[in-house]
């Protein structure tokens, strides 16, 4: 499973050898990251805009590694290269020796005579102009990134000053004036242009704004080459640190038309603060497009009078335009889907424990009325950007007419009325192959509201329809979130009451960013039905899994969920994993046990365990390190006993429990005392608090203890409040135990485990861990037992062992 | 809590007595040769039931820096923390790569400092390591079942720790160069300064090849306590004719030689693959992932020809290599034929004793039980 957040889910403390019980295990925390909850099916890459790839919409502002896609600005380096060197340079020599090769290499093979077949050396070697040109350039290079101290002797006990091999600060101003005087020096037009370009550098470098701005102005204003805007850059920068700001955000808007890869450094290097005064001075309406352009791509909210006059601007950018549209519908989705599909109110930069993960729409917080207006005002705003593009559509023409429709009838279907939305697909005129892909896509996205998704027919369709569209490309498409769809599917198969479905859906999901849980294949396979299936459920998905050829979606589903991917490890390594993320038949057959257990039918789950068979435990079953203990041994006593009972296996669980379940029905007087102390420790070790808490649930938070926030693992939660946070069967038997005359020493022991679970339920004060640890709070209970028991030897035991308990009974004497 | 530290002792005498050097006999040893830690508690049972010994640890490279016109550091070791590491129970030697070129560029006074730089580290690099050693016995005392630590019980712990460990138990540290005729003198000019300044209960070892082994006189005897024989890449593989570059039982047998070296040796045997591409008897490249088990496994891409030779019957991608229809490959491996033939002929001829036998490397073997296998094999040859 492809595991993009290192989870570490549980550690079990392992050294306690005090007696009183202290068995939380902690489960550390998954989080979702930037984007990862963020949801979108038009595809940004289908308008064509490469260039404006950093600025397609995200909750991270921008798409950082995307700069120039197409190298163009590289290209258009290359070729003033190229001409200038003449044509006995062979363009895969030049990009082998200045794109392929590290600075040191280069320098390294300048002295020694290396590469003498390369042609680009051979050149240079024949001219000394354009070989010191290069040397200069590569040590620079090399100086922006060297270390002062490669050895970081300063870590190993050496005198920093001692060690330091490169003087940076002293390098810069030695190379700022080494290029300063090669600008004057050259003679050759192109060489001087090369060299002014170096001198801006490394003059903003040493942090000389004056000679920035100077050598700019004389040597590259007027340049026609890529080195102009890519000058012009650091202008800016050095315009801004002298105070210039309004002048450097001009300049940046220069830069932003001119050249591609330097585009998102100019969105970075722009001061918003001043946009209105900036934009004011621009004198032609071809930079005004751009400042409005740049201004509304950086826009996080809705977007539209920025569109609306861009529109209006006879000199816009075609480029521009459709990057906005393409960036608001994006937006949309991102505030519809995300909200009800991934269950949060926006993407999530950042995981913030206080969130809730998804829970579709059960969480109680999208009834919140702040959430309910804001899903109004974004359906709201979705039709008036929907109407405003229905209004100047007609004005459109060609590929910005399909897409404009496109993007209507995208909309459309997000608010769910397919009607709409095929007449506006039927007005699309070339359909382009991305258009094609896209639209097969919005027929998924309609079927739900045209079909219930309960008719058999219906989920063939969607299985054929399914099939089409992944074997056409699927979410290969740029900048996808892998899983949206599966997603999507999940939300509305649950949303219809069908959870068997939901499950496997949502199971496809496993490996993808939208899953909640990988921090264990084994539970991420089951973790849907864990929280949401009962016994006629699971009949349902076993039906399904056992024989997936019945239903073609089932079908499809289970081939769907193989996974085969390279994943990496911590040290960058890669390694191969298969598997298929729905879960076995034995796996189900485990939960649906469990889930009967739960319900406190101990014979159900017998019988569903017995199906499995044994080797499974052992082999399969991957939290069996859990199931080795003893079930029945004193709950009072932590680490438990004597030796691990080597169980490892539910069905073993199970059936000692039955057994004794039995016995004791028909068990009377002390017999029955001593069976229901059993029975009571079994439930307990069962419980949240006990050592066997595997056997109920999958994994254990320790904010589950608070019992307000059921938090990572809430197998039907409510359901199971009572038995396994709450200790009621426990609190039942211990009770049961004391009605049936038990001999003192057991009346004692039965008696601690009742205070003891009664004091789990005492209200907790918050920690202050500035202040010295207050003594633990006992139950009053404690009180009662030390009165009645003070005889007998469980007493005198749990004093010695227990010396805080002892503590407290002796201030309440 | 007096329980609690009783119990800690005896585990911690029990990692000590894991953590010294048996004093007699043959050990196996293994190189690790990766640039992270990542030594997890089941590569600690997996070295332990091959009863691997010690554990040559890839420290650093060194090279020759264009830039900074002096050795510098390439690729150190990360993840040394003292929190977070797992130290093993194995012997632990770092071993220090140095390039040929480094050699021939520095200057007379670069090499004494190359000299002090890396003693200074290599001490380091051992008290790191002891620190990290006494900072995780603390900490297994000192956690309870949350996770958390009893500060006072873990100031506690180390104190008492401290002052029952042998920081100065013997250590050995390890340089791994060519050297040539023309860069012994630098390099032998180093090795005798790093000697210096490392402390008495330090053992300096290097890495002797082949040729530096049969050619003795020319090559010199590197001024060192130890040496490590170096007995594989035996040819050239980017040469058609060659057989197998990595090891070649009839071409050691020929190098393997005359007397004893004047030094302690210990070996090195190679466990590990690669195959070997031509395009019309042109080398192409070196494919490490190409292993023979794979290439038999698919005899509709692999037509086999002669001894490990195989010709491409179909346009194949390998990672980032487009293999052609007609191409073909040499897998390369040390068999275990060859393995027990050359390891008889050091037995007769050397009676190796008191010294490890070194396999390269962890990541190889970890994932191949035949290598399990090889090692137990080559160990009862040898004993």
């Amino acid at each position: 499973m492809k595991k993009i957040y290192s989870v570490v889910w549980l550690v079990l403390g392992s050294l306690v050898l005090i007696q009183c019980p202290l068995n939380e295990g902690q489960a550390c925390g998954w989080g979702p990251e930037g984007e990862m909850a963020r949801l979108s099916f038009l595809d940004p890459a289908i308008s064509g805009l490469k260039e404006r790839t950093p600025f397609y919409y995200t909750e991270e502002f921008y798409y950082g590694d995307q700069i120039d896609p197409d190298d163009k600005d590289i290209e258009r380096n290359v070729n003033e290269w190229m001409a200038y060197l003449g044509p006995e340079v062979k363009r895969k020599d030049f990009d082998n020796a200045v794109y392929e090769t590290s600075a040191e290499d280069f320098l390294f093979a300048i002295r020694k005579g290396l590469n003498q077949e390369n042609t680009f050396y051979k050149k240079i070697r024949s001219n000394k102009l354009l070989q010191d040109y290069w040397v200069l350039a590569r040590k620079s290079e090399f100086v922006s990134f060297a270390l002062s101290t490669p050895w970081r002797e300063e870590d190993y006990g050496a005198d920093k000053a001692e060690d330091e091999q490169i003087n940076t600060e002293q390098e810069t101003r030695r190379l700022k004036a080494a290029w300063n005087q090669a600008l004057m020096a050259s003679t050759d037009v192109f060489l001087k242009e090369r060299n002014a370009y170096q001198a801006v550098v490394w003059n903003r470098y040493a942090e000389d704004y004056n000679g920035v701005i100077q050598v700019f102005d004389t040597h590259l204003s007027k340049s026609k080459s890529i080195l102009r805007p890519w000058a012009l850059l650091h202008k800016a920068n050095a315009l801004y640190h002298k105070e210039k700001k309004i002048a450097a955000n001009l300049a940046l808007i220069d830069v932003y038309q001119s050249c591609e890869s330097r585009k998102l450094r100019c969105m970075q290097g722009f001061d918003f603060s001043l946009t209105d005064k900036t934009l004011a001075l621009l004198k032609n309406n071809k930079d005004k497009a751009t400042g409005l352009a740049m201004t509304a791509a950086r826009n996080a909210g809705p977007a539209l009078p920025a569109i609306k006059a861009l529109w209006q601007n006879p000199e816009h950018q075609e480029a521009d335009a459709l990057l906005l549209l393409t960036r608001e519908v994006n937006k949309l989705e991102s505030w519809l889907y995300t909200r009800s599909i991934a269950g949060f109110e926006s993407s999530l930069k950042e995981w913030n424990e206080e969130e809730t993960y998804p829970e579709y729409v059960q969480k109680e917080w999208l009834k919140n009325p702040a959430t309910v207006k804001n899903q109004m005002k974004d359906l709201a705003y979705l039709r008036e950007f929907r109407a405003w593009m229905e209004g100047v559509w007609p004005g459109a023409k060609g590929n910005k007419a399909d897409l404009m429709a496109l993007y209507i009838g995208h909309l459309f279907a997000v608010e769910g009325k397919p009607a709409d939305a095929n007449a506006w697909f039927q007005k699309i005129k070339n359909t382009s192959s991305g258009i094609a892909h896209q639209l097969k896509l919005e027929q998924l996205l309609l079927l739900p509201y045209l079909k219930s998704l309960n008719e058999a027919g219906t989920q063939k369709e969607l299985a054929q329809l399914l099939e089409a569209w992944y074997k056409d490309g699927g979410q290969q498409q740029w900048k996808y979130k892998p899983g949206s769809l599966e997603a999507f599917y999940a939300y509305h198969f649950f949303k219809v009451g069908n959870i068997p479905y939901a499950a496997l859906f949502s199971n496809v999901l496993g490996s993808q960013p939208l899953n909640e849980y990988t921090g264990s294949e084994y539970y991420a396979s089951i973790r849907f039905l864990d929280r949401h299936a009962d016994l006629k459920v699971m009949d349902e998905v076993l039906a399904l899994v056992k024989n997936p050829g019945a239903s073609p979606l089932a079908a499809w589903l289970v081939q769907r969920s193989q996974v085969n991917q390279q994943t990496e490890q911590v040290d960058g390594e890669y390694y191969w994993e298969n598997y298929n993320a729905q879960p076995g038949v034995n796996q189900l057959l485990e939960l649906r046990g469990t889930l009967a257990l739960r319900e406190g039918n101990t014979a159900e789950a017998l019988r569903t365990w017995q199906q499995i068979p044994e080797d499974f435990w052992e082999d399969a079953h991957e939290f069996k390190l859990w199931l080795d203990q003893d079930l029945f041994v004193d709950a009072a006593h932590w680490p438990w006993e004597g030796a691990p009972a080597a169980l490892y296996n539910k069905t073993h669980v199970a059936r000692q429990l039955l057994d004794l379940e039995n016995k004791y029905a028909a068990a009377k007087g002390k017999e029955k005392a001593e069976l229901a102390w059993q029975l009571g420790n079994a439930w307990y070790n069962l419980s949240y608090y006990g050592h066997s808490w595997m056997v109920l649930s999958y994994g254990k938070h320790l904010d589950e203890a608070t019992g307000e926030s059921y938090f990572n693992f809430d197998p039907n939660a409510q359901k199971i409040k009572e038995t396994y946070y709450g200790c009621g069967k426990a609190k039942e038997y211990y009770a049961s135990c004391l009605q049936s005359k038990p001999d003192q020493e057991l009346a004692a022991r039965a008696s601690y485990l009742s205070a003891w679970i009664d004091q789990k339920f005492l209200p907790k004060e918050e920690r202050d861990w500035d202040a010295p640890p207050k003594p633990p709070v006992f139950s009053n209970l404690f009180i009662q037992w030390g009165k009645q028991y003070k005889n007998t030897k469980v007493y005198q035991e749990r004093m010695i062992t227990c010396p805080e308990l002892a503590a407290f009974l002796d201030k309440k004497r | 809590m007096s329980l609690r530290f009783l119990l800690f002792f005896v585990f911690a005498l029990l990692l000590d007595s894991c953590a010294t050097k048996q004093d007699s006999g043959l050990e196996a040893g293994i190189y690790y040769w990766k640039t992270n830690w990542d030594f997890t508690a089941q590569d600690q049972r997996r070295a332990d039931s091959m009863q691997l010994k010690t554990l040559y640890l890839r420290l650093m490279d060194v090279d020759w820096s264009e830039g900074y016109q002096d050795a510098v550091p390439v690729a150190e070791m990360r993840a040394f923390s003292y929190w977070s590491l797992r130290p093993p129970t194995q012997k632990l030697v770092p071993v220090v790569y140095i390039t040929q070129r480094t050699w021939t560029e520095l200057t007379e006074q670069q090499v004494n400092q190359l000299a002090t730089r890396l003693a200074r580290r290599l001490i380091k690099f051992k008290d790191h390591w002891d620190q990290t050693v006494v900072t995780q016995r603390a900490q297994a005392i000192s956690k309870d079942s949350l996770g958390n630590y009893d500060y006072q019980l873990y100031e506690a712990s180390e104190e008492k720790i401290k002052s029952t460990f042998n920081f100065k138990r013997p250590v050995e540290v390890q340089i791994d160069s060519d050297w040539t005729p023309g860069t012994r003198a630098a390099y032998f000019r180093f090795l005798e300064l790093l000697k210096k300044q490392l402390p008495a209960h330090f053992t300096l070892s290097c890495t002797v090849r082949l040729h530096q082994f049969r050619d003795r006189e020319k090559n010199g005897i590197p001024p060192v306590d130890r040496g490590m024989m170096m007995v594989y890449n035996v040819a050239d593989p980017t040469q058609k004719n060659t057989q197998n570059a990595i090891f070649d039982a009839s071409l050691i047998k020929g190098y393997l030689k005359g007397n004893q070296y004047p030094i302690p040796l210990d070996w090195a045997l190679p466990l590990f693959s690669w195959s070997v591409w031509f395009q019309q008897d042109r080398f192409m490249a070196l494919i490490n992932d190409l292993e023979k088990e794979v290439v038999q496994k698919n005899p509709w891409t692999f037509q086999h020809q002669e001894g490990n030779r195989y010709t491409l019957l179909k346009d194949t991608v390998i990672g980032p290599h487009y293999l052609r229809e007609g191409d073909w490959i040499r897998v390369e491996s040390p068999d275990i034929t060859a393995l027990e033939q050359v390891t008889e002929h050091i037995r007769t001829q050397f009676r190796p004793d008191q010294c490890t036998i070194a396999f390269f490397d962890w990541h190889h073997i970890k994932d191949h039980s035949e290598y399990e296998k090889n090692i137990q094999r080559c160990m009862a040859r040898l004993r």
